[in-house]
């Protein structure tokens, strides 16, 4: 097991965001949560990587709760977040941004890693020397992406990817996260978009005001009618 | 034209006393959203510090500059750590009036420990340097000098190094600062450090060339806000030419009108450009 949430609870002022949502991410899988706006799926996802302070419940990362460090730890321990809506330094080029991807780090590695990570990213490596504002919404998701992947995760969580993106703009954003999984990090993936989420999901869950409603399998949740009527529009 | 060659340089030195508290006001501002008006008390209160390294021990008036420094970059951090940390994520009127409430503490603690009267630091050599028939006295060139190198290194700091980037992803998005693994309350306080010795050696030069008196805190946060605003907030190049725009005018101003006017011109020059450019010179926000 990579991570597994237990019975976390999100507070703002004492309205409650997040109540009491356990879930499993499985080493290796792609896991995702799927769910309208206003839920609260990023407020689970702040309560992990420790923006938010979670009122209860407990985060276990591979065997250790992880709330108990600091948010500025987080990034070490293996789990990376690519944030809902991108969060880029936008004065900052393109390669300072994936250098701050890669700050918690303390090996050497890190300039041959964004080479790698250019030769995956071609667009990017063009446009290393460009501020990061300047760029599409599209290519600002690759330095959202390509940012996260400099910390090396074990994990990686993304934050409504396809958010804002053309289509074809999303296929491509898809096929990364799904070679991103093959080369053996772990996914938890949230997503507005149930279509394109349930089609690469190893296991789903649905989430609701209530907490969750529903999971299974991808294949599963796809089927189900209640999944299909509501967030599918069939 | 040798007379306004002199007022040029003259104003040019003020000028370096305006950047060197305005570049510090300015990374506080820009990174922390904190209007520290305790800034320019925490320049007079080192530079009192310098003035009793320099009679009292008779030190060198170089290392009088350096312990001022390294006195006003531990009271900046200390600020940062009681002071303000406690309200970091509180709506900004409260660092707004602690700030506020800081600069008068400060100025009346020194008027109560230096007395109110005005004191300047004795420096024992005093060469003047002639180009042509404009002078330049050694105090005023070691000013220019550390403007130049303090300048300098902070910019080259922000830009290259690691800390410097990352002070620029705080400034930038704080939260997704965080996502990275930056630890924000570590590098508030290394904003503070670094903008409190720039205040440091700002102060220390003050007793140096002019002298230091304990309400000259208040007036000079004013004169480096306005450097700041003329600048356009957060613009390093703009905190320069705002520097020494004011600096100038000040120097022209005084002596084409009145020394009883010095403060005005400033603020003139303020509201002029503010009327034709509402975000001042360089106006966009980030480093």
């Amino acid at each position: 097991m990579s991570l597994k949430v237990n019975n976390l609870s999100i507070a703002y002022k004492g309205i409650e965001a997040v109540r009491g949502v356990s879930f499993d991410v499985k080493e290796g899988d792609i896991t995702v949560i799927i769910g309208a706006n206003g839920v609260g799926k990023s407020s689970i996802l702040k309560g992990i990587m420790g923006i938010e302070k979670p009122t209860g419940g407990e985060v276990l990362y591979k065997g250790n709760n992880i709330l108990k460090q600091p948010a500025n730890k987080r990034s070490s321990t293996g789990i990376a977040l690519c944030p809902e809506g991108r969060q880029l330094f936008h004065k900052m080029t393109v390669q300072e941004n994936l250098e701050m991807g890669a700050y918690a780090r303390k090996d050497n590695q890190i300039n041959k890693d964004l080479e790698e990570i250019y030769k995956k990213f071609p667009r990017l490596s063009e446009r290393r020397n460009q501020k990061s504002e300047t760029l599409s919404g599209g290519e600002q998701e690759l330095v959202a992406i390509a940012r996260s992947l400099m910390a090396k995760p074990d994990l990686l969580i993304l934050d409504e990817p396809s958010w804002g993106l053309a289509p074809i703009m999303i296929d491509q954003v898809v096929s990364i996260i799904e070679d991103i999984n093959k080369e053996g990090t772990t996914i938890l993936l949230i997503e507005q978009n149930a279509n394109i989420a349930l089609k690469m999901a190893d296991y789903a869950y649905v989430l609701d005001v209530d907490g969750f409603v529903l999971e299974g399998t991808g294949e599963e949740l796809l089927k189900d009618k209640k999944v299909q009527e509501i967030y599918l529009g069939a | 034209m040798d007379i306004f060659f002199q007022l040029l340089l003259n104003g040019v030195v003020i000028g370096s006393y305006y950047i060197l508290i305005a570049l510090g006001l300015s990374i506080i501002f820009g990174v922390l959203d904190i209007p520290h008006f305790a800034h320019g008390s925490v320049a007079m209160f080192s530079g009192y510090i310098a003035y009793i390294v320099v009679s009292s021990y008779n030190a060198n008036i170089f290392v009088a500059i350096i312990i001022s420094i390294i006195f006003a970059t531990i009271i900046g951090v200390i600020l940062e750590i009681v002071a303000y940390r406690p309200v970091a994520n509180a709506p900004p009127i409260n660092s707004f009036i602690i700030a506020l409430a800081l600069m008068m503490v400060i100025d009346n603690v020194a008027t109560v420990i230096f007395g109110s009267n005005q004191v300047s630091i004795k420096s024992s050599s005093n060469q003047v340097f002639n180009f042509g028939s404009v002078t330049l006295s050694e105090q005023r060139l070691y000013l220019l000098l550390t403007t130049f190198i303090l300048v300098t290194g902070l910019y080259i700091f922000m830009k290259y190094s690691k800390t410097g980037k990352a002070i620029r992803a705080v400034s930038q998005n704080k939260e997704a600062a965080q996502i990275v693994g930056i630890n924000t309350n570590r590098i508030s306080s290394i904003v503070f450090g670094l903008g409190s010795a720039m205040a440091g050696a700002a102060g220390a030069f003050m007793g140096i060339l002019f002298a230091l008196y304990p309400a000259m805190g208040g007036h000079t946060v004013m004169k480096g806000f306005a450097v700041l605003i003329l600048g356009g907030l957060g613009s390093f190049p703009g905190t320069i030419i705002g520097g020494l725009l004011i600096g100038i005018t000040e120097n022209f101003g005084v002596a084409l009108l009145s020394s009883s006017y010095k403060d005005l011109f400033a603020f003139v020059i303020l509201i002029i450009v503010l009327v034709f450019k509402p975000s001042g010179l360089f106006g966009n926000r980030g480093l």
